[in-house]
């Protein structure tokens, strides 16, 4: 991104952080959710600065853009936690009880390494964002989505073979 | 259920905060913004505490903005400026450029496709555009560019519809299949021995399709073959984790293929043309790695 853009990005920031963390926060009542899904919607104007700049109600934009990113987010949230949840061997000696099914290093053990482990538990089971995730690995959110989709190739292809 | 109406800031101040957050999320599923802007304006007016927005820009810079450094490691040596030569060493000259672009450097770069360079801890792919203004260190893959393509306002249209965004998946039995469907030919043959096939599947997005295959050997251990194939004008960016052992670059029949450690993982990268980017990885020698990208071209 030149200076220009990265000026127009900060004073749009600025200018309408508050709002559209509102509107995330009245979505999904969830702090550390809302703060990501704002990042999230500002990430994506990064990706399309040309277009947002051109665009003649850049409010509107953003706000458009952030409810498809609470759409997608959640849904994506939802559809790793079930598939987790449907894709799981049923172990019987771990029938009935619940808590059991969540303890991923159990059933994952073979599968992941230690650190993909800890990631899977702290995001799907323990439901942290990719940005609380990226801020304790001190990675980018980026990089910490590209791991978890690798987790999810690594269980899908495992648990399918 | 309140009905929604044309904007009128006298109906939203008669309303609670609750009232206005539950209008907030009917409008979730509404194309027009002007009605949650003129909400969140009412709203804003309330809020007691704002959120610290300086706070969240450093955050915001830290975690999602692209970074002008690597993000592993040290930075790449700078590309001394090319100085002019008079006609006298111009052959000379364009001899050792071409020599330049061939050879492996320290920290190098694949100049005649996309951008290819590496430091001590990454070997990074970038297309050509990505080159040009080092968008994102992170490959801008399915989440991101399927995300931005699907979530952001199709312009001149306002205010699009939500876009669901799923991958098509088609299972391949073979790995030739999976590079017929993928579009591309060379298929690697010679597998490394005690290798066989467990798995091949071609995923399309809405700008890139990739290539995903899996061999097993003994131990469990994996050789996966990874491919990204993007479109005209995507920009993208791919760091792959290594040591720091040398990097070391093979051409055969005009294509470098370049060659990288992680420990115990062997890997070589290529690109065969400015939107794609190959990787084979696996517990292998190098000399293994080697065989294969040779039968490539048998």
């Amino acid at each position: 991104m030149s200076d220009a853009e990265l000026k127009f990005l900060e004073e749009l920031y600025r200018t309408h952080y508050q709002k559209l963390f509102l509107y995330a926060n009245a979505v999904v009542k969830h702090r550390e959710v809302a703060e990501e899904a704002v990042q999230d919607t500002f990430h994506i104007a990064c990706l399309k600065i040309a277009q947002l700049r051109a665009s003649p109600n850049s409010a509107g934009w953003l706000v458009q853009t952030l409810k498809n990113v609470l759409r997608n987010m959640e849904r994506t949230r939802s559809s790793l936690y079930s598939s987790l949840q449907r894709d799981l061997p049923y172990e019987e000696r771990y029938v009935g009880s619940r808590r059991d099914e969540e303890n991923i290093s159990l059933l994952y053990g073979d599968t992941l390494t230690e650190e993909e482990l800890s990631l899977l538990q702290r995001i799907a089971v323990e439901g942290c964002t990719y940005l609380e995730a990226s801020r304790e690995l001190g990675i980018s959110a980026e990089a910490c989505r590209k791991r978890m989709q690798r987790i999810r190739d690594k269980l899908r292809k495992n648990l399918t073979h | 259920m309140i009905a929604v109406k044309e904007p009128q800031i006298t109906d939203y101040k008669a309303l609670s905060s609750l009232q206005l957050e539950e209008l907030l999320c009917v409008e979730l599923d509404h194309d027009d913004p002007a009605v949650a802007l003129a909400i969140l304006e009412e709203l804003e007016l309330r809020e007691a505490a704002p959120v610290s927005c300086d706070r969240a820009w450093e955050e915001f810079c830290t975690h999602y903005l692209p970074m002008e450094a690597p993000l592993y490691g040290d930075a790449p040596p700078a590309r001394k400026p090319v100085r002019p030569f008079s006609r006298r060493f111009a052959a000379a000259a364009a001899a050792a450029c071409l020599a330049c672009v061939l050879a492996v450097q320290a920290g190098g770069a694949d100049l005649l496709r996309s951008m290819i360079r590496w430091t001590g801890t990454a070997l990074i792919v970038e297309s050509p555009s990505a080159t040009e203004s080092s968008l994102l260190p992170e490959a801008v893959d399915q989440d991101a560019a399927a995300l931005a393509a699907a979530s952001s306002p199709t312009p001149g249209v306002g205010e699009d519809a939500f876009v669901t965004v799923e991958p098509t998946v088609t299972e391949c039995a073979s790995l030739g299949d999976a590079f017929a469907l993928i579009g591309l030919e060379h298929v690697p043959t010679a597998i490394p021995a005690g290798y066989t096939f467990a798995s091949a599947a071609v995923e399309e997005l809405l700008t890139t399709r990739m290539l995903h295959a899996i061999y097993t050997g003994p131990e469990e251990a994996l050789l996966q073959i990874n491919i990204h194939r993007y479109e005209e004008g995507s920009v993208f960016s791919s760091v792959i984790p290594k040591d720091d052992a040398e990097v070391e670059s093979l051409s055969l029949r005009g294509q470098t293929f370049y060659f990288l450690t992680n420990g115990i993982y062997e890997g070589v990268v290529w690109t065969p043309d400015p939107l794609t980017e190959c990787h084979i990885s696996g517990p292998v020698t190098r000399d293994a790695l080697k065989t294969l990208v040779r039968s490539m071209y048998d």
